[in-house]
């Protein structure tokens, strides 16, 4: 059999990188139409306490920074840069994980203001709904982590593993300006 | 791509990532559970034929000794639960999709292997650890889920609901069963959009393989739609969230148990498609097959699958007449539904099509496609009264409606599952299965369960609810119980038949008589490489001629069979 060759496996890898996404977004959507549906229903309205908007937006703007930061990272790999690359890479990845620490402290902080898990169904779904794109941004997060340790990249690659974290950007996004605001 | 010198023992046979050992394995455990499931409908049976009587030993009575020799209420309700899960999710999904998406979709359309063939690894043993989740309920002191294969809260609510861990193992067994569906389902559909070989045209490929690709996209688009109404359940279940709950269960504000039976079914009728789908395409082929002739209308077929699986998304709503839904929007979901009947009929008379004036030839897979046609025609007309408003009041949650879904799901499903192993058993395993068994088999299943479902349906049109424990409680049913009686009879025979397959399968393996290449004379890439494929399927990569029925061509001469990958030039004389 011949062998495969770069060109085709990066249009096989982007094809499945598409339709994990479109998964991904009948998940979120699903969640999302179930959140509208219980708030057309309930009486109470989801109130935001204290600082945690600030806390929330704080996170959404760390969130677009590291989409920016790996937009940058690609171009200095394109130039051939590659210290740049490094550099911009790790605050990608430093970023990201500021951003779930950011989300941790949102839970704590809702939690402390007198909304913790279970008080009721708004709230709860926005436990859900950050909790269950936190996991999605782990995952993105291990495939950071890839691209930078392993040693015979491409631009493509790194191409496709950005389609998907700036797919996570705009899917929080829009989680966060129709949930909280 | 990959590394074809695989070696040891584990390698090549537990964690293969070689799309023909992930589909073996597939079939295994398809096959394990397949019977497991047949065992809990035989016992279903026994208890509405003879209610609260001593389940006989050759039932496994044995098992129930704790609870005096009978089934409890409890027990049936678990029974009938389990049976719909198991065969539903752990049974037809990995044998159509699991084994024969593995297996024929690299060979049919002439590639090397899967596009991630780890992935399609990963698939597997996340469905086996699926598996594994479910099975463990079955030790919990309060048994396994019974909420019904739908478990819509608040039964499987954990206040107001079924007592016990069951319920919420099996949501996450299922949760474990999505994300291994959703994988299998982006590597089918990777494989088919970006590795068909040279000249493999979308309109050149077997209709085997369009019904596996459908059916992996609404596999794609509609599991993660329930693997968030599960995640949901699953935290009702554990934390104590109150989003399907209402009423005296809630404690403040209340949820919405509605929300959860919308959501279940707008991945729900899809995925009956799903499950439907590979065997359309499995039986447009091998009709052509057998009755020497082009497919008619091949491009109709493809199609008419094509709008079936963009309306299936359509009409979720008319499982749910009964719910108080607005007569506008159940108006709405009837007519979508009805309209779904058109491009279904379409290809029901293009399989009649292929058939008539054909030179059939009646081997066992021939046979087992003719039954699905049948089968299929009498599920499919009866879908037309469930999906009407009127009728469908009358006959929700009946027996009816169960009779239904076996003859579209059940009979369908298995007889083209049947058809699919018989079929490519030379192809997969070197041997032919023995044909007189094989047709033994047939006609046994093909009469018991036309017997069993029919009736089914009768009863439900008397008025015998689908999940009722003991139909002779009521005055009204009971003049049933002999019908009851005569159904359950007819599915021990259906049972029996079925060992026939198993003890086919060994006395093939033990006589090992090796098949020749190609028994069928079929024009299909999976039949020019010899037995056992290695693993890299094809030394070249094969180039695609033509298209897939080209059958008794009159400008070929010798043969009467022109395969995709031969010029047809040098098959003319002159």
């Amino acid at each position: 059999m011949d062998k495969i060759t770069i060109d085709q496996n990066d249009q096989i890898v982007r094809t499945g990188i598409i339709l994990a996404m479109a998964s991904v977004i009948m998940l979120f959507g699903t969640l999302l139409s179930s959140f509208f549906v219980l708030k057309i229903r309930l009486v109470e309205k989801l109130v935001l306490p204290g600082n945690t908007f600030s806390i929330g937006l704080t996170n959404s703007v760390i969130l677009v920074c590291t989409s920016i930061s790996y937009m940058f990272a690609e171009k200095m790999y394109e130039k051939r840069k590659y210290s740049a690359y490094e550099i911009w890479l790790l605050i990608t990845i430093i970023s990201g994980y500021g951003f779930i620490l950011g989300q941790l402290l949102l839970w704590s902080e809702l939690t402390t203001a007198g909304i913790p898990l279970t008080r009721g169904q708004l709230s709860d779904m926005f436990y859900v709904i950050s909790g269950v794109h936190g996991l999605h941004i782990l995952c993105g997060q291990g495939l950071l982590l890839w691209v930078q340790l392993s040693k015979n990249n491409n631009g493509r690659r790194i191409h496709n593993v950005g389609l998907f974290w700036h797919f996570l950007t705009i899917l929080w996004i829009i989680m966060f300006t129709t949930v909280l605001v | 791509m990959s590394s074809n010198n695989q070696t040891s023992f584990i390698t090549k046979y537990i964690f293969s990532t070689d799309h023909k050992v992930i589909a073996k394995q597939f079939m295994v455990m398809g096959t394990f559970f397949l019977f497991f499931g047949g065992a809990m409908a035989m016992l279903i049976r026994w208890q509405l034929a003879y209610p609260e009587q001593k389940v006989p030993w050759w039932l496994l009575g044995f098992i129930f000794e704790n609870d005096g020799g009978i089934i409890t209420p409890d027990i049936y309700n678990q029974l009938f639960t389990m049976h719909g899960t198991i065969m539903i999710f752990w049974a037809i999904t990995p044998l159509l999709i699991g084994t024969f998406g593995n297996f024929l979709i690299p060979l049919q359309i002439g590639t090397h292997d899967m596009a991630f063939p780890k992935l399609n690894m990963l698939s597997f043993w996340t469905m086996f650890l699926a598996s594994l989740v479910l099975l463990s309920s079955y030790i919990l002191p309060n048994g396994a889920a019974s909420g019904g294969w739908t478990s819509y809260p608040p039964l499987s609510s954990p206040s107001g609901g079924i007592p016990g861990l069951g319920q919420t193992i099996w949501t996450l067994a299922l949760i474990l069963m999505g994300v291994s569906t959703m994988m299998g389902a982006i590597n089918y559909i990777s494989t088919v959009v970006r590795l068909r070989a040279r000249g493999m045209d979308y309109f050149k490929m077997p209709l085997s393989i369009w019904g596996l690709f459908l059916a992996s996209i609404l596999n794609s688009v509609f599991v993660p739609v329930i693997a968030a109404g599960l995640i949901l359940l699953l935290l009702d279940q554990t934390i104590g969230t109150e989003f399907f709950l209402a009423g005296r269960l809630a404690s403040g504000d209340p949820g919405d148990p509605l929300l959860f039976q919308h959501v279940f079914w707008i991945f729900g009728h899809p995925e009956v498609y799903i499950l439907i789908l590979p065997v359309w395409g499995i039986v447009s082929d091998l009709l052509s097959v057998f009755s020497r002739k082009p497919a008619y209308g091949y491009k109709v077929t493809a199609i008419a699958m094509s709008t079936v699986v963009a309306l299936s998304s359509l009409v979720w709503g008319h499982h749910m007449y009964t719910t108080g839904m607005s007569p506008l929007l159940g108006k709405s979901f009837m007519f979508l539904t009805l309209l779904i009947s058109i491009p279904s009929s379409m290809f029901f008379l293009n399989w009649l099509g292929t058939l008539w004036r054909g030179s059939l030839h009646f081997d066992t897979p021939m046979l087992f496609s003719i039954g699905v046609i049948w089968v299929f025609g009498i599920g499919g007309l009866t879908g037309l009264y469930n999906a009407t408003v009127t009728a469908d009041i009358y006959l929700h949650d009946t027996m009816f409606v169960v009779g239904h879904f076996h003859y579209t799901l059940a009979a369908s499903v298995m007889l083209g599952s049947f058809a699919a192993i018989y079929y490519w058993f030379p192809c997969m395993f070197g041997i032919k299965l023995d044909s007189m068994l094989g047709k033994i088999h047939f006609w046994g299943s093909f009469i018991s369960l036309n017997y069993v479902f029919f009736n089914m349906m009768a009863v439900g049109y008397a008025g015998q609810h689908r999940r009722i424990y003991n139909p002779s409680e009521y005055s009204f049913l009971k003049h049933l119980s002999g019908i009851n009686e005569w159904i359950t009879i007819f599915s021990f025979i259906l049972g029996a038949f079925q060992a026939l397959f198993l003890i086919n399968i060994i006395w093939s393996l033990f006589k090992n008589e090796k098949s020749e290449k190609n028994p069928w004379h079929a024009t299909t890439l999976e039949w020019t490489v010899e037995y056992p494929i290695p693993h890299g399927n094809f030394i070249h990569e094969p180039i695609v001629f033509n298209g897939p029925h080209e059958y008794s061509r009159p400008d070929i001469l010798d043969r009467d069979w022109l395969g995709q990958d031969e010029k047809e030039d040098d098959f003319k004389h002159g």
